[in-house]
């Protein structure tokens, strides 16, 4: 199984209860022999997107800015699955995840097509891939909790319609716990798709 | 209220070239109309120039509206966007439930549907309250290609309806009241029927091939070595 993780924890040290979530999914590819990237986004330089669109139309998927994003661009082309890592922020994505997501529109075609009754981009690699995403929240937050949920819905439309599971750590929730729902996730039954 | 300062804060890369701009100005130009102060402020040429960015968060903290006027980019805000909000949020954490200033929003989208914008006014809500901000609500439109970077009033009869919405808003921004929903839909009405700007959309891109040189290259799979490795 080829896995790519974005692991969208902020700088080390500013939110444990990220960094503990990143070590469950990193134990338990590992436990699954799963052939995973993780990419630790803080990190890593990636420019923000500049709304060009010259990976559609100029060097069609390829982005313009040379940057640490092509390896990752080339490992979500090859995956099977994708596991997405950051604090729910505003009942959505932290910046150092989400400065990687804009710059994946590449692996989309620029083309319309219609999904579900809405528009939407076709894939530029179309294989059965499945996202999970795992927000965490420093306490109970049910409103933040229901956005987030519902932001990577959307998301998963927009990326193909693919199968998505989502998963929220909130409190100070612990090693052994986190590892425990992360193997109740169908995302890590190895369920065929 | 007359005399109040407003912030427009246009968050895309592309700046006065944006459809965020021609948006955000137009509602500006109305606020100023209402009596406003105003004041326009672009979020990326901050990003690499610390005094700019010093000079950006000192004008949040400085006016009574802050607007900000944004693309959306998967479903989201753009990345520097967020950044900036979560450094506001941080730098406010005593103001939390004081709310004295507002804050209103106009999110637009390419596809043509508005309403792949909801989880933006949504984020944009919940920021609000976590910074303390009254929310005065996010206008929101899809078909935003349709706009590029035209002056609003100039973009002719397609935008008729974001017009008048933009206008109304100002009217109830400016009063400091909340943007009543039937506004909010007002300004979020397609532009044209969403066949036509599917079509217009699609010749575009292929147009924009051809001015390139990569016409026969747009399928391409750059990437697509990595599947057997
Ligand atoms: C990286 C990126 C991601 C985008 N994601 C979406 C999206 O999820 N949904 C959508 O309808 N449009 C999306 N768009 C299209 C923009 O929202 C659209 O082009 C908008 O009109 C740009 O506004 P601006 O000129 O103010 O930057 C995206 C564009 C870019 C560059």
């Amino acid at each position: 199984m080829k896995a790519v993780f974005f692991k969208g924890s902020p700088p080390a040290g500013r939110d444990p209860l990220s960094n503990r979530a990143a070590a469950a999914v990193m134990a338990k590819a590992k436990a699954l022999d799963w052939e995973m990237k993780a990419f630790p986004l803080a990190a890593m330089d990636i420019q923000p997107c500049r709304g060009c669109f010259s990976c559609w139309v100029k060097s069609p998927g390829r982005c313009i800015i040379h940057d640490d994003e092509e390896q990752i661009l080339a490992a979500t082309a090859a995956s099977d699955r994708v596991i997405w890592l950051t604090p729910v922020t505003f009942g959505g994505y932290a910046p150092e995840l989400k400065k990687a997501l804009d710059r994946i529109i590449p692996i989309l075609l620029p083309f319309f097509t219609r999904v579900r009754g809405e528009t939407h981009h076709p894939l530029r690699y179309p294989r059965p891939r499945r996202l999970l995403a795992i927000g965490t929240l420093r306490q109970d937050d049910a409103e933040s909790e229901g956005a987030f949920r519902r932001l990577v819905g959307r998301n998963a439309l927009n990326m193909g319609d693919v199968e998505v599971d989502t998963l929220v750590f909130s409190g100070d929730v612990a090693l052994a716990e986190m590892e425990k729902q992360l193997a109740d996730e169908p995302f890590f039954r190895g369920v065929a798709l | 209220m007359k005399g109040d300062k407003v912030l427009l804060l246009v968050g895309s890369p592309r700046g006065m070239a944006s459809t965020s701009n021609s948006l955000g100005e137009h509602l500006l130009l109305k606020l100023e109309e209402n009596g406003m102060a105003i004041k326009k402020l672009l979020l990326y040429p901050a990003l690499a120039d610390e005094k700019k960015m010093a000079e950006l968060l000192a004008a949040i903290e400085a006016c009574h509206l802050l607007v900000i006027a944004f693309p959306l980019y998967v479903d989201h805000l753009p990345a520097p966007l967020i950044d900036l909000l979560r450094q506001v949020a941080e730098r406010r954490p005593a103001r939390q439930g004081e709310a004295r200033q507002s804050l209103a929003a106009i999110v637009n989208c390419g596809f043509p549907e508005t309403r792949h914008c909801r989880p933006a006014g949504e984020i944009m809500r919940l920021f609000a309250v976590q910074a303390g901000f009254r929310f005065l609500g996010c206008l929101a439109l899809g078909m935003g290609g349709a706009i590029g970077n035209r002056p609003l009033a100039k973009a002719g009869f397609i935008v008729r309806h974001q017009l008048k919405g933009l206008g109304q808003a100002a009217g109830f921004l400016a009063a400091g009241k909340e943007i009543p929903v039937a506004v909010i839909e007002l300004a979020g009405k397609p532009m044209m029927p969403r066949w036509f700007y599917n079509w217009v959309a699609d010749r575009g891109w292929k147009s924009a091939a051809k001015k390139h040189g990569s016409s026969g290259r747009l399928l391409d799979a750059p990437y697509a070595g990595e599947q057997q490795s």
